[in-house]
């Protein structure tokens, strides 16, 4: 239990964490994210996506780390696509990469308390913080070796532990589960259905599952833009049997692929948006 | 010749070359106008040996291993390669008449220092493999003559300073030596991580 | 949370290898360890041509971290502005330096006590100014590999960083008589200023070299701490620090060079007669006691008006003479010590031949710039006067090449050794008094013609 200050439980002064309008990103000469409109309040929102649809170039805009080319971005009520200003938003962001790089020499203590500091929490919280933000991941036994000792599962789990630490309003995870096992992915998904209370939190990944069964709600990416937004249900709902359509892909028995109902929604939907663009 | 290409590219031979040849020049014109120091000789061999340095391992290790090739005798030509082609930019000041050193001196040196760095690089990586030559030269150009008192060189001295004394059997043996443990462990092993 | 994080960046970072460079120093415990810490401090200071590249690449190495860890994506999105990180990765760097380097000097200064030779406060003054040129270069590999941070940078900037520092050597004047240096060669790094173990910088001269060294840390801490065109900012502290610094030097080096009063302050015996030695030759005393009493009776035995008491003549190379007022004592420079413990290299015998050279006299000072011949001359009068005091043949003199410049010319000493002892008792005993006269006054002529009545 953390001591909570007047500023953390007064009403929010914007109506939603995250807000777009119309948003492009530049992913060096693509127009990666090409007209994007998000309104993300708090909850697991997950981002799905083929490879190259913009999603990575979505989170890292969102994490402030490239600036958007046009449309606008707000994030916690401030705009940011100038670029400027973005101190006070920074605190309150959790953000891991997809590539995670992180100081091999430092433990795994110092290195959350590291970037605990770089975010420049009250020096009083931190170390609760950063215990806590570990246990979180359960990496206790692992917090004071060295970065460098950690499997490929421990590095990420120290890396949403680091994105954590700080207790952001807005968490962007590229890519958390990669490395982790069925059980560590489990304990993910708890972790993540905690935070959905009060934490804006955008995952992106690639595993249907992972989506189904954390996330309050779902968004498609294709070629930078959103094809569909709704709650897993839906995109299993979405799910159809190939009556009425067109065969275009050689092969399977007519009806939609995928080995559960999430992934079968997933791939009908894309198909049908391809279709359409196609057009 | 195409995969000669791309391993050359995926190892940034041509920027370590471009930069070693427009050091050396430098350093062979700097020699010129100040008359010839003493040292520059051995730095010019330093500077094209930790060059190679980097170009030991590629980006991804671990994919590299995976890859099928002969990589032992691959790994061999590459530091055979960087070895001729340090000696050739270090003389190669000697035909437009800025001579840096003697051939037999820079081939002594650049078969003992690449061979080092090959070592390093197989046993420390190859991010560090400049650390050794480097730090061994100038402890040798400055203070390592001190372990020994004034005078004629003992066998001892001729060994451990070997890439500051002039010609002789200890320090060409030890050069030698080197050079092949070096070549032979960077070839068995591969660069580490 | 700053300290800690500072604590935590001193631990994981290239605070160690800064440390650590200072190591080689300890090289220096095989060799002059005997001369004192000031000679230590000296020949540290020139050793810079070794540690300050050293300092520069593990400044770039660890500039590289950031680039090397792949952390620059994560390292964009925290709020906390970059000059605060580098920041705290330049004080553990410093620390890390300046530990090392202090630890090192004061295990070989604790070193240097214990053998009893002469530990000197100008040292400390002068290891200080090092290691704030030691400091500025790791900044300044800071800088550097902030600025380029290939994988290149610390090799290059350390071989790069060697050849800066013995250029000057390499491309400035030697000096001579005609061409004395400049002042402003004190502000190089390596330079010492030519200085002898009895000798230091002046103080206004160490003042010139801290500010300059100060100056330039402050510049290469504004180069690894600002970002764009802030970084010109660091013009101001090298010009400031530049002009303090010339203001401060005098207008040749060579006046910044004073003798050390505490180095040659006398150092004696307690009992009579007493004998001296300077405080940097204190390891010899020892070993002097017992032949310079010998050369005491000697020439009490065989001369008028004898002198009672040994000490060390210190040479002052600016005035050109021997800076002890009182000669009438038997007086030597140069005593063969070792450099490493600072104790007579040679054999008790030995040193008392050589003490009564001269008949208990040093060289004059106009001798050194004597033409051979009469310089050869010369070395043989005082020789003869050595040989007649302690009744030996001239085969006797040692050959150990401590002593002599060149061996003496056996064929002239037995000449006129032969010719001084054809002479009546009473004369030889005037003629070898007249020579200790003419040395303890340092009266220009020739010694030989003194000694054998020639020419008057």
């Amino acid at each position: 239990m953390r001591r909570l200050d007047a500023d953390e439980i007064a009403p929010t002064a914007y109506a939603w964490p995250i807000e777009a309008q119309q948003l492009r990103v530049r992913a060096g000469r693509r127009m990666a994210v090409d007209g994007l409109d998000l309104a993300l309040g708090p909850g697991v929102h997950g981002l799905l996506g083929p490879n190259g649809a913009g999603k990575t170039t979505l989170v890292r805009a969102l994490a402030t780390v490239v600036r958007p080319a046009s449309g606008t971005l707000r994030l916690l009520g401030e705009d940011v696509s100038a670029g400027s200003g973005l101190r006070g938003v920074r605190r309150q962001i959790g953000y891991l990469p997809q590539e995670f790089g992180y100081y091999r020499r430092f433990t795994v203590r110092e290195f959350v308390e590291y970037v605990a500091w770089l975010k420049q929490m009250p020096p009083a919280e931190v170390p609760g913080a950063v215990q806590r933000a570990i246990d979180r991941v359960g990496l206790t036994d692992r917090a004071d070796h060295r970065m460098r000792t950690l499997s490929g599962g421990m590095v990420r789990r120290a890396g949403i532990a680091q994105a954590i630490v700080n207790d952001p309003v807005i968490l962007l995870l590229d890519e958390p589960t990669v490395g982790l096992d069925p059980d560590q992915r489990l304990q993910f998904r708890t972790l993540l259905r905690d935070l959905a209370a009060d934490t804006c939190v955008v995952v992106s990944t690639h595993l249907v599952e992972d989506v189904a069964a954390a996330c309050t709600d779902v968004m498609l990416i294709d070629d930078g833009r959103l094809v569909f937004r709704g709650v897993p249900a839906d995109l299993a709902a979405a799910a159809d049997n190939g009556v009425g359509d067109a065969p275009d892909d050689g092969g399977g028995a007519g009806g939609a692929r995928g080995d559960s109902p999430h992934e079968r929604g997933y791939s009908t939907i894309m198909r049908r948006h391809r279709r359409e663009r196609a057009r | 010749m195409r995969p000669l290409r791309l391993y050359l590219r995926s190892r940034r031979v041509p920027v370590a070359l471009a930069t070693t040849v427009t050091t050396v020049a430098g350093l062979a014109w700097l020699n010129r106008v100040t008359d010839h120091t003493p040292a520059l000789p051995l730095l010019a061999v330093l500077v094209g040996a930790a060059l190679t340095g980097p170009g030991l391992a590629g980006d991804d290790i671990e994919l590299d291993r995976t890859a099928a090739w002969r990589w032992p005798l691959w790994r061999t030509v590459h530091i055979g390669a960087a070895g001729v082609a340090v000696v050739a930019v270090v003389t190669a000041p000697a035909v437009v008449g800025a001579s840096v050193a003697p051939l037999g001196q820079v081939l002594r040196d650049a078969v003992g220092l690449v061979g080092l760095v090959a070592l390093t690089a197989a046993t420390l990586g190859a991010q560090h493999a400049w650390i050794p030559p480097v730090t061994w030269s100038l402890l040798a150009l400055t203070v390592l003559p001190r372990l020994w008192p004034p005078g004629e060189p003992t066998l001892s001295e001729r060994v451990l300073t070997w890439m500051v004394q002039p010609a002789g059997p200890a320090p060409t043996t030890t050069a030698v030596t080197l050079g092949v443990v070096g070549a032979i462990a960077y070839a068995a092993r591969g660069p580490r991580r | 949370m700053t300290s800690r994080i500072v604590r935590i960046e001193i631990r994981r970072s290239a605070a160690r290898w800064a440390g650590l460079l200072s190591l080689p120093l300890l090289l220096f415990a095989f060799g002059d360890l005997g001369r004192g810490s000031g000679v230590l401090a000296t020949g540290h200071r020139q050793t810079l041509v070794l540690f300050v590249p050293l300092a520069l690449g593990v400044g770039a190495w660890q500039a590289r971290r950031d680039r090397r860890s792949r952390m620059e994506e994560l390292l964009i999105t925290t709020p906390r502005p970059a000059w605060h990180r580098h920041t705290v990765t330049a004080a553990a760097l410093v620390a890390g330096v300046v530990v090392g380097a202090w630890l090192v000097y004061a295990l070989l200064t604790g070193y240097i006590t214990a053998i009893g030779a002469f530990t000197s406060f100008t040292g400390v003054a002068v290891f200080g100014v090092s290691t704030l040129f030691l400091v500025a270069a790791v900044l300044l590999g800071l800088a550097v590999g902030r600025l380029a941070p290939w994988v290149v940078t610390p090799p290059l900037l350390t071989l790069g960083g060697f050849v800066l520092m013995i250029l000057p050597e390499a491309v400035l004047p030697v000096e001579s008589e005609a061409h004395p240096l400049p002042g402003t060669r004190l502000l190089i790094p390596a330079e010492t200023g030519g200085v002898s173990r009895f000798e230091t910088l002046t103080g206004s001269a160490l003042a010139a070299q801290a500010t300059w060294a100060a100056g330039l840390a402050v510049a290469a801490l504004v180069l690894a701490l600002a970002s764009g065109y802030r970084r010109l900012a660091a013009a101001a502290p090298v010009a400031v620090s530049l002009a303090v610094a010339a203001s401060l030097l005098p207008a040749q080096a060579r006046d910044a060079v004073v003798l050390d009063p505490s180095a040659i302050a006398a150092v004696c015996t307690d009992d009579a007669p007493r004998i001296c030695v300077t405080a940097v030759q204190r390891p010899a005393l020892a070993d002097l006691r017992d032949p310079a009493r010998d050369a005491l009776r000697i020439l009490a035995s065989k001369l008028p008006q004898a002198p009672t008491s040994v000490s060390e003549a210190v040479l002052d190379t600016r005035a050109g003479q021997y800076l002890t007022p009182d000669r009438a004592t038997v007086l030597y420079a140069d005593l063969p010590t070792t450099a490493r413990t600072g104790r007579i290299a040679v054999p008790a015998e030995d040193l008392l031949f050589g003490l009564l050279i001269g008949a208990g006299t040093p060289p004059c000072p106009f001798a050194f710039d004597l033409p051979r011949a009469q310089r050869a001359a010369y070395d043989t009068a005082r020789v003869v006067a050595a040989l007649w005091l302690l009744d030996r043949p001239p085969s006797s003199v040692p050959r150990d090449p401590y002593w002599w410049w060149w061996l003496p010319d056996d064929a002239a000493l037995t000449a006129a050794y032969d010719a001084l002892l054809a002479r009546p008792a009473d004369e030889q005993r005037a003629r070898v008094a007249a020579l200790r006269a003419a040395e303890v006054t340092c009266v220009a002529g020739d010694r030989l013609a003194t000694l054998l009545g020639t020419g008057e």
